[in-house]
Parts: structure tokens; sequence; C-alpha cells
């Protein structure tokens, strides 16, 4: 750390990596200060005064932000509790409402527990909240992320990587 | 390691230690850092050893010392997004751009003197340690029962170890041939260092 560069700025806060042609350096005073503490890397302490909420809940859940603080809580549809959800799209690909397309399983359990492999791709009505039956959209190996793409000639895909399995590829009709 | 126990020929007793320590990062002397005006000097002869390396005009480029054989030490490392500012700057301008603006307006001023870093981050630590203890006994069974504390500061700054410990232990004679009997220990530890958050930690056995 070079002795020309003061521990403060002139406005208070920890003097370093703003000035220019010394490597970008970071102050010692401020990583032992701010070590242990929550939400160091803003310069302002912005997050003083935030309320600061945690989730542990077994269940996969869906939580709504209806304002004023508040969050609505609700439990995903039983089918959905069978397996581990590992991606969730949100997408009105096969009418005006949205749907949710979930794909899920993990093999990688220990062996007296054996793989979790219940999910075989889901989709649930977003206004129903109902899990669709006769989707067309199955899922059987270990999903890891589904994306939307759209092709040239207009057609949406749902396109679902799996793990140590094949990449599917979904077309609403 | 030997646990401490009753001992059944010992009356009660109590006794009570207390330790007071310190550490002191200053007595091998803080280490010698390069000054701000043989730092400068220094970044300049590297311009002018790349030049000649490379069969070039040496150009002073540094962002701070300004562009003449002779390194100039700037008055402000960094105003509102000036680099290496010499003389004085409009300060109520950069007032009112960091009245608007706290998250992206700086002023660094240059310490000419040199911050002692080593100073900056260090500082002489305390230790604290305190334990207490209760034994007793007779013919038939004795107990012991510690309590202890330390608190023990680093020489960085924001560096902690706290810990509390409570042993206990018993021992009864029912007969010749059956006692009854226990050994606790638990410990309660905190220690924050450089790198980690910090931890809490706790063992029973």
């Amino acid at each position: 750390m070079p002795t020309i560069i003061p521990v403060y700025d002139e406005f208070g806060s920890y003097a370093s990596t703003k000035a220019a042609g010394f490597n970008n350096p970071r102050n010692p005073v401020r990583r032992l200060t701010e070590n242990g503490k929550d939400d160091t890397s803003f310069s302002l302490s912005v997050f003083e005064n935030a309320e600061k909420y945690s989730v542990n809940e077994d269940q996969s859940i869906f939580i709504e932000n209806i304002g004023g603080k508040k969050f609505k809580y609700s439990a995903l549809p039983k089918e959905v509790q069978l397996a581990p959800v590992n991606a969730v799209l949100i997408e009105n690909i096969a009418s005006s409402e949205p749907h949710l397309f979930l794909v899920g399983n993990d093999f990688g359990g220990n062996p007296f527990e054996g793989n979790d492999d219940a999910s075989k791709g889901l989709v649930i009505d977003g206004e129903k909240f109902q899990t669709k039956q006769f989707s067309g959209f199955r899922v059987d190996g270990v999903g890891s992320d589904l994306k939307k793409i759209k092709l040239q000639n207009g057609k949406k895909l749902i396109l679902v990587s799996q793990n140590k399995a094949r990449l599917l590829a979904f077309e609403s009709y | 390691m030997t646990t401490k126990s009753g001992s059944r020929l010992e009356n009660t007793g109590i006794t009570l230690d207390y330790t007071l320590g310190f550490t002191d990062p200053n007595v091998g002397g803080s280490p010698q850092m390069l000054n701000p005006q043989q730092m400068a000097e220094w970044t300049h002869r590297a311009y002018e050893n790349n030049a000649a390396a490379n069969g070039t005009t040496v150009t002073y480029t540094h962002p701070q010392y300004g562009s003449n054989a002779t390194p100039v030490l700037p008055d402000y490392l960094h105003a509102n997004g000036a680099n290496g500012v010499v003389g004085s700057i409009d300060l109520a301008a950069i007032q009112a751009a960091y009245d608007a603006n706290p998250t992206t307006t700086f002023l660094i001023k240059a310490n000419k003197q040199g911050t002692n870093w080593y100073d900056a981050i260090t500082s002489t630590a305390p230790l604290h340690r305190l334990s207490l203890g209760a034994n007793g006994g007779n013919e038939k069974g004795h107990y012991y029962i510690g309590l202890g504390s330390q608190f023990q500061d680093g020489i960085l700054i924001n560096n902690i170890l706290r810990r509390h410990t409570l042993r206990a232990n018993s021992k009864y004679e029912i007969t010749d041939f059956l006692s009854v009997g226990e050994n606790i220990q638990a410990t309660d530890r905190e220690n924050r260092t450089i790198g980690g958050g910090g931890s809490i930690n706790s063992a029973d056995d």
C-alpha cells in the first residue's frame, strides 16, 4: 500500500481504489474493520437500516411480493414436492396466461438414499395454480436448466438441459 | 494433560486465577516503507529503465507524478474524476457533487508525510484470562466444577478470540465395587481472524 495514500478520504470514507496509478490497492484498515460484517462491498452502508428476512423451508414454495413489505407464501402443488426442483421457467408459450415449467431430480444422493427421480417435468397453470395433465412436457432425467428460444420462423422452443443425458427441445402446438 | 478433579482427602476449596497480559506489535519495530517522495522517484526510475531497455525515448506517464523527469507529488490523488491534481481545487463544487452523488464522488488528499500503514492496522492487544474453580469431597465422593474465560485480542485490529469453558466432574462410591460419576466439558468459542468471517463453535463431550 503506497504511503502517499491516506487512510480516509476527505468525506470520511476509506481511501484507496479511486486514485489512479496504484494498481487498484485495497485499504487494509477497511478490510480489517469491515471483517466479519455483512454487506461490505458497498461504499456506503446502504443496508444499514434494511430489514433482512430468511426462509427455512423444506417444500418448494412460491413467494409473491404483495407490497407494503409483505410477502404471500404458497406451497407449490403436491406433484412438485415429490422431487427436487432445479430450474423454473415462467412463460406464456402455449397460451396467453403464464405457465410455470419445472424440471428437477437429483441422482447424486448417498447410496442408502437412492436417486430422487420422481420428477418427469411439470407444467403449472399460473392462474389456477394447478399441475397440467397431458401437457406433453416430459423430462425423465436430471433436468438442470431450461430456456426459451425463438426460431427464425417465429416458433418458440423450450430447451431443457439434463445432466448426462440429451438436450431436449419442446415445441408448443 | 490432566483433568482437574476433586479429591476425597481434600476439604472444600475455591480457587480464583486472573491473568492480564499485553502483546505489543512494535517490539521489533515497524517495517520500513518507501516514503511518498521515494516511491515517486522509483516509479519514474522504472519509466527510465523501461525506455532504456526498449531503446525508446522516456516518457513519464504515471497519472500522479506529472510528465517531467523530476516527479511532482500531487496535492490530491483523486478529486471527483481527476487524478494527480497539483494546486487548489474547487472544493465547493466537489462538495456539491458529493451531496448529489455520495457513492460516486471521491476526494482523496495526498498524504505527503506518508501513511504509516503498519500503525494503522495494529494496536497493542490485551489478554484477560479468568478461571474460577471449586472442589470438595469426603470419604464417599468428590466433585470439581470450574469456569474459565479468556479474552484475547490480536495485534491486527478487529482480530479477537473469546473463549468460555465449563468443566464439571464428580464421583460417588455407592459400594466398594460400584461408583457413579460424570465428567463434562463444554466450550463456547468465537474467533475472528483476517480472511474469515469469524465463527462460533461449541463442543460437548
